[in-house]
């Protein structure tokens, strides 16, 4: 017998959800070991062996794979299970698309879908903030947290057990605005929809550049269609009276409050539109625009700013305490994941423990910050 | 055994947050007094084994207690709910029973925590009592139909039990009593905001010795409350 200590049977189920490793191969003595030196890192792993991830992005996704475990197990309690229809939706964008058209038409073309699909039409106007919440009714994971030693700007993997994968989108936050964000989650929406069936994980770094691949050209285009389509920039340059060829920094802070696109994606789709020429691209791309923005739209705040703006109608939970760590990693749940676990606890269905531990925290710590939302533990 | 007497539970299994209380208020000795003059071992599911650890070395009003778990667990005080720990004392057919506690582990572990899980799982496949203070998790688990052994053991019940049987005078409990309201650990309404001598009779005590004067209140007041009567060996 080996000197290895054999995994204590209470991990196995969150490691194999989290490795990717089946339970059996986990309790298996046998060295696995293959002949031609190749490797038997799952997939996921495998990828994110990529130089450019650093140590915490590789402690990020295991943590994130961990609350797609815990997700996993609060919709079987409450019998909410969503993910069904995030892969119809998927399945119906994705065999519209004409694979040999070039990558930028498919994109184009997926999101003109996508938007009617997962009901992201509406009207001519911005859609950022609808797409958290609609991404996540379709049961698409959808975390934004901040990792500061990072240059991962987004990436999309598979999360769950066999039977319950889903995809997770992710944005990091650190230094970035909500409207970089929604062109990310898009661009990751995108490679969930095409890729993650080929490819177990999408990274997309920060100043990466333009990478010439179908996968990317796709993303690209069709994060800048679902976000402003030409009817929708046609619909506030409208509105604003906005003259292309006399642009000022404030008129483009407006376009991009109600559009929730950054700066850079509402020049690029004018310009790809023909509503700009080369020299007024590289004009307006010049404006600073973040003052102007920050008097107009709640959403320049930072995330901390934003919540505080948030806290008088909101319980407090939704502002702080919504950051988890396991080990030295720290990640920011979503409220609703978070919402959800709290009724879960108050309707009886889960005990404090659990939710702490869905919420991976200790029930000390979980009940010093939500002990006001949940009825106290009595004694037996 | 003492012809004539019942038996007395093999083993108590504790869950983590009666193991934290006892390790924090120093009150281990307890469990070794148990073990001495009952014959009535202490466990603990490696989960909570994990959870207890884990909170040991990271929860302030718990922090650098590790070694007193650490030291119960190797001189016996305490056991894992392992293989070489319930061979020792069971015998034969360990192995199917750990396989049915596991089992029954991960089905309950939907609905409450690791420990939590694992510690019903344990008292439920071997019959005997466990000890917790989550209400939350035993109503959980009642609500599904789980049928708990009784009684459910609280902390209170071994600090009134060690008054019983003079292991803990009054002015003992007390100062249990004081630390666990600093540390905003929770009491039983009996005792919050009054000494334990005052709170006492009110105190429906659910594990007792059959031989020494009972105290606490006389009569049972939820349905959770039964009792436990010990017998030394």
């Amino acid at each position: 017998m080996d000197q290895r200590k054999q995994i204590p049977g209470f991990a196995i189920p969150e490691l194999s959800a989290v490795l990717g490793i089946s339970a059996k191969d986990l309790l298996s003595r046998k060295h696995l070991t293959p002949t031609d030196g190749s490797s038997l890192a799952p997939a996921v792993w495998f990828k994110l062996r990529d130089t450019r991830l650093g140590d915490s992005d590789r402690e990020f996704v295991g943590l994130v794979r961990r609350l797609g475990f815990s997700m996993a197990q609060l919709e079987e309690i409450t019998n909410t299970r969503s993910a069904s229809s995030w892969d119809a939706i998927a399945q119906t964008v994705s065999s519209k698309i004409d694979r040999s058209a070039p990558p930028a038409l498919q994109g184009r073309e997926a999101a003109s879908h996508f938007r009617s699909i997962a009901n992201l039409q509406h009207g001519q106007t911005g859609i950022g903030e609808l797409i958290r919440p609609r991404l996540r009714q379709s049961g698409l994971v959808v975390i934004e947290s901040p990792i500061s030693k990072s240059s991962l700007e987004g990436c999309c993997f598979e999360i769950g057990a066999d039977e319950d994968k889903r995809p997770c989108v992710f944005a990091n936050s650190f230094k970035s605005t909500w409207f970089r964000r929604n062109e990310i989650i898009l661009h990751e929406v995108c490679h969930a929809i095409f890729d993650l069936a080929n490819d177990p994980v999408s990274l997309d770094f920060i100043n990466e550049g333009d990478s010439p691949t179908i996968p990317e050209e796709r993303a690209r285009a069709f994060s800048q269609e679902c976000l402003v389509p030409r009817s929708v920039i046609v619909h506030y340059a409208n509105q604003l009276g906005i003259k292309w060829n006399e642009l000022t920094m404030e008129q483009l802070a407006r376009l991009v409050a109600e559009t929730h696109a950054e700066q850079r994606l509402v020049l690029r789709a004018a310009h790809g539109n023909g509503m700009i020429t080369d020299d007024l691209l590289a004009r307006y791309s010049a404006y600073d625009c973040t003052a102007v923005l920050r008097a107009i739209s709640l959403h320049m705040l930072t995330t901390r700013e934003y919540m505080k703006s948030l806290a008088a109608e909101m319980p407090k939970w939704i502002a702080r305490n919504r950051t988890t760590a396991l080990g030295t990693r720290r990640l920011r749940l979503p409220a609703g994941y978070v919402k959800q676990v709290i009724d879960a606890t108050n309707s009886g269905e889960i005990s404090i423990g659990k939710a702490a531990e869905m919420l991976m925290m200790d029930r000390y710590t979980f009940l010093e910050r939500f002990g006001d939302s949940v009825m106290e533990p009595a004694l037996v | 055994m003492i012809p004539g007497k019942p038996a007395n539970p093999l083993l108590i299994i504790f869950d983590t947050s009666v193991l934290l209380q006892l390790i924090v208020t120093d009150q281990l000795s307890l469990l070794r007094y148990l073990k001495a003059e009952y014959k009535v071992q202490s466990a603990i599911a490696t989960a909570v084994e994990a959870e207890a650890l884990q909170i040991l070395t990271t929860i302030p009003r718990f922090m650098g207690r590790q070694e007193q778990l650490k030291k119960a667990l190797s001189n016996g005080t305490i056991i894992r709910l392992d293989q070489p720990s319930l061979g020792e004392l069971l015998g034969t057919g360990v192995d199917a029973l750990l396989r049915q506690i596991d089992s029954e582990g991960l089905r309950l572990h939907l609905r409450v925590d690791r420990g939590e899980a694992y510690t019903h799982a344990a008292a439920g496949v071997l019959g005997v009592p466990v000890a917790t203070n989550d209400i939350t998790a035993v109503n959980r688990l009642l609500r599904d139909g789980e049928d708990l052994p009784r009684p459910i053991l609280r902390f209170w019940d071994f600090m009134v039990f060690g008054h019983q049987v003079a292991q803990l005078d009054g002015a003992s409990c007390d100062k249990v009593r004081q630390k666990m309201a600093t540390i905003g650990e929770g009491l039983p309404p009996c005792f919050t905001g009054r000494g334990f001598n005052a709170g006492l009779p009110e105190f429906y005590a659910r594990l007792v010795d059959g031989q020494a004067p009972m105290i606490g209140a006389l009569n049972p007041e939820g349905q959770l409350d039964q009792r436990q009567v010990l017998h030394r060996r």
